[in-house]
């Protein structure tokens, strides 16, 4: 079981995570916030957009939205060019809601990365496996 | 007259027994110490003229300017390309000139066990450099770790030779 998942195949000056941050490592629990957060690096000197479109894959991890619980979440994440030195970190979260124990709750996040005036953009899935409790 | 007689009838015109001529040896080091300090600068007027040959260029093929151009070939993603070059093919003459101008100054001074051990260790120091430079990608090289935010890891490595050969020449040359 694996709660953070890091991009293989994005260019190699940007690197896209996706991980569950929880105050206990991997598990969501009733009450206790944890979040869904995906991070970008931009180690190129040109801007991208990375598409978010994330959904649970399984019946007791959601993501808490104020109306109730949803499955899915979607979100446009701007990652500006690198500084002179290091990389340009860019990132977005949304909360978790556990609806029950669960051993191997599963979050399948389609992240899709082009560079601002570039029409084409290439897409890979991450895949994050959480306990609900 | 060649230049080291030149450089000893200018230094001894007091009579006196010449430091500059006794370390003669280190001037080349220090003179290649300054290039490799204002090298940063000549990357940059160097990525500057590239600039102007590539939109000349591009204009001369009746390239529109809102024309999409891939990242690949960006001129900012090229801006690393040159850099990242620069500093790959530097590497290897910055790795052993220094310990070859070592082993001319002190070559009746320090055995030839010594002069195949300092140029082995230099040589494998310089070829797993030259291997991890050339295994970065140009973005991740350039973004990365520099001394003073100003020197890459090729330059830091040229300048940290140099500047240690000059206290070896020092010590060993009398």
């Amino acid at each position: 079981m694996s709660c953070t998942y890091v991009t293989s195949q994005t260019p190699r000056v940007l690197k896209l995570k996706s991980e569950v941050i929880s105050p206990t490592l991997c598990r969501v629990s009733t009450g206790v916030p944890a979040d869904h957060r995906i991070s970008a690096e931009n180690r190129s000197l040109l801007p991208y957009i990375i598409n978010i479109d994330s959904g649970c894959t399984t019946a007791k991890i959601r993501y808490d939205d104020a109306a109730g619980p949803v499955v899915g979440w979607k979100h446009t994440l701007h990652v500006p060019p690198r500084p002179g030195k290091g990389a340009s970190p860019a990132a977005a979260e949304f909360p978790l809601v556990s609806l029950g124990a669960g051993r191997y709750e599963s979050i399948e996040t389609k992240l899709s990365w082009q560079v601002v005036g570039v029409p084409t953009a290439q897409a890979e899935t991450a895949t994050i496996q959480v306990e609900t409790t | 007259m060649n230049c080291r007689n030149l450089l000893a009838g200018a230094t001894e015109l007091d009579g006196q027994s010449s430091w500059a001529v006794q370390n003669s040896w280190i001037f080349p080091l220090a003179l290649a110490i300054f290039l490799l300090l204002i090298s940063p600068l000549i990357t940059k007027w160097t990525i500057g003229v590239l600039d102007g040959q590539i939109a000349t260029d591009g204009a001369r093929h009746g390239v529109p300017a809102n024309a999409v151009i891939y990242p690949h070939v960006h001129p900012n993603r090229i801006h690393d390309y040159v850099e990242w070059a620069t500093d790959l093919v530097q590497i290897v003459p910055a790795g052993l000139l220094p310990i070859a101008s070592t082993i001319l100054a002190l070559t009746t001074k320090i055995s030839s066990l010594t002069c195949v051990l300092l140029v082995l260790g230099l040589a494998i120091t310089t070829i797993i450099l030259l291997l991890y430079v050339s295994s970065k990608d140009a973005s991740v090289y350039v973004s990365g770790w520099k001394l003073c935010t100003f020197y890459s890891v090729a330059t830091s490595f040229a300048i940290a030779m140099n500047v240690l050969c000059i206290p070896i020449i020092l010590y060993f040359g009398h």
